[in-house]
């Protein structure tokens, strides 16, 4: 699947790279957008995917979203970094 | 909470109780029904997408909270650190005390927009693909470090636990590696380092986007580092002796309030008073005790006229790191700038109402940059 790679981080690049996943497989991921662009990004995220939250201070909006729209986001102007969201736990013994 | 209260309240207990101070809680939820938290807790949210009740079915967020700003109804002996302060708790993890980084900046971010005074992350992103040492980006890109960077940004001050990967250097995790979040170590009960306590240094290299493993012996070259922990209070954990020791002494664990939502997941009587507490280790407890002396600070440097400048968090983050002293044992990389006593905290920010400047030379001096 052609993705920006300048764009798109570590595991979202190997998630991107792997040919076993079907185009609709839906990933987890944080688009940012250039500033100023955040409304025109909601927009074309909400038409390809489920919105998990919109972090509006920093111009990014996470979303459930299948790989195929992953990587055409990459490629689009208006977005300057995807991630894939990673896990966090609660730090007791 | 008697015990760590009695450590950290040297020379008397303190005149301030964290009134009028707001503090964000971002965990696993709360019982805000519990006598101890009731009155503290102003508002419960939960930005968990399948999780909308800020319940806590782990019991972590409630122990937290307890030790913070528990006002010990039930028990006086496990109040907590700041019962006059005024809780946020904000649910990022589900009941196994895991989450995903875009709700966890989320949290971050709804916090900030409330206006609280300061953020309580007792978790750590601690990155896979093997044990430390890690190495991290000098400028993350990842969105739970640019939220918490915003927050910071705002005036808010981030603490944050340094994780339970150590005792290997490298071992903080995120967000604490972050240069200007307060990341925070534990202390065992003999006043030492506990052994899972998170380590220094920060391991940072400029153009990597992800963390991964630091070689030591072939990226020496690329990296820089960065002290981490900033400082230690306790923390719970035992000391590192003898089993027999342990169990005689040295109870693992700070008692603080327990959530009845878990009680009844594992299968205990939620209605039983006797059993309204419970016993927790880690960074996750250290920091909580350290968020409770930040909200002493907060309190005290307000009644005493203190000028704060124009970055209040930025202002106790400096105060702390300042007052804090090394301990017996250890290292920088260890303890950071050292143990936190009231004391010590209480008289930095009295030598700054004093002399300005002194006030000066810690609050808007080197301190605040980047060590």
């Amino acid at each position: 699947m052609e993705f920006d790679a300048t764009k798109v981080d570590a595991a979202l690049a190997e998630i991107l790279g792997h040919s076993e996943f079907r185009p609709d497989a839906e990933f987890p991921v944080v688009v940012t957008s250039a500033p100023g662009l955040l409304d025109q990004l909601l927009g074309e995220v909400s038409a390809r995917g489920r919105i998990r939250h919109v972090l509006t201070p920093l111009h990014a909006v996470s979303a459930w979203l299948p790989l195929s729209a992953i990587a055409e986001f990459s490629r689009q102007p208006l977005v300057v970094d995807m991630e894939l969201p990673g896990e966090s736990g609660v730090a007791h013994l | 909470m008697e015990r760590v209260r009695e450590a950290l309240f040297l020379g008397g207990p303190p005149s301030v109780d964290g009134s009028g101070v707001r503090v964000a809680v971002v965990d696993t939820g709360v019982d805000a029904q519990h006598p101890d938290l009731a009155d503290s807790v102003t508002e419960v949210r939960s930005v968990v997408p399948l999780s909308p009740s800020g319940t806590d079915r782990s019991g972590h967020g409630t122990h937290v909270a307890g030790i913070i700003a528990g006002r010990g109804v039930v028990d006086g002996r496990f109040r907590g650190i700041a019962p006059g302060a005024s809780l946020l708790v904000i649910k990022a993890f589900h009941q196994l005390g895991r989450g995903y980084s875009d709700d966890a900046a989320r949290a971050v971010l709804d916090a900030v927009e409330a206006g609280v005074d300061i953020i309580n992350y007792s978790a750590s992103f601690e990155p896979s693909g093997g044990p430390p040492p890690w190495k991290w980006p000098r400028a993350p890109r990842d969105v739970l470090s640019r939220a918490v960077e915003h927050a910071i940004q705002s005036g808010v001050l981030v603490i944050a636990a340094a994780g339970n990967a150590g005792p290997r250097p490298g071992s903080v995790g995120r967000p604490a590696v972050l240069s200007a979040a307060l990341a925070v170590g534990s202390l065992d009960w003999n006043g030492v380092v506990g052994g899972a306590s998170g380590r220094g240094p920060v391991y940072k290299e400029a153009d990597l986007r992800e963390p991964a493993r630091y070689d030591a012996v072939t990226d020496a070259a690329t990296c820089t580092e960065e002290s981490k922990p900033d400082l230690v209070v306790p923390g719970g954990e035992l000391p590192t002796m003898s089993g027999a020791v342990r169990m005689r002494g040295f109870p693992l664990g700070i008692v603080a309030p327990r959530s009845r939502e878990a009680e009844a997941l594992e299968g205990l009587d939620p209605a039983d008073p006797d059993a309204p507490y419970a016993r927790m280790a880690g960074t996750s407890q250290a920091c909580a005790i350290a968020t409770g002396l930040a909200a002493l600070a907060f309190e005290y440097s307000r009644r005493q006229g203190l000028n704060l400048g124009p970055d209040p968090g930025k202002a106790i983050r400096a105060l702390m790191m300042e007052a804090a002293r090394p301990p017996k044992v250890g290292t920088r990389d260890d303890y950071g700038r050292g143990s936190l006593l009231w004391v010590n905290l209480r008289a930095t920010i009295d030598d700054c109402v004093a002399s300005d400047a002194r006030r000066r030379a810690i609050i808007e001096g080197p301190q605040l940059r980047v060590l």
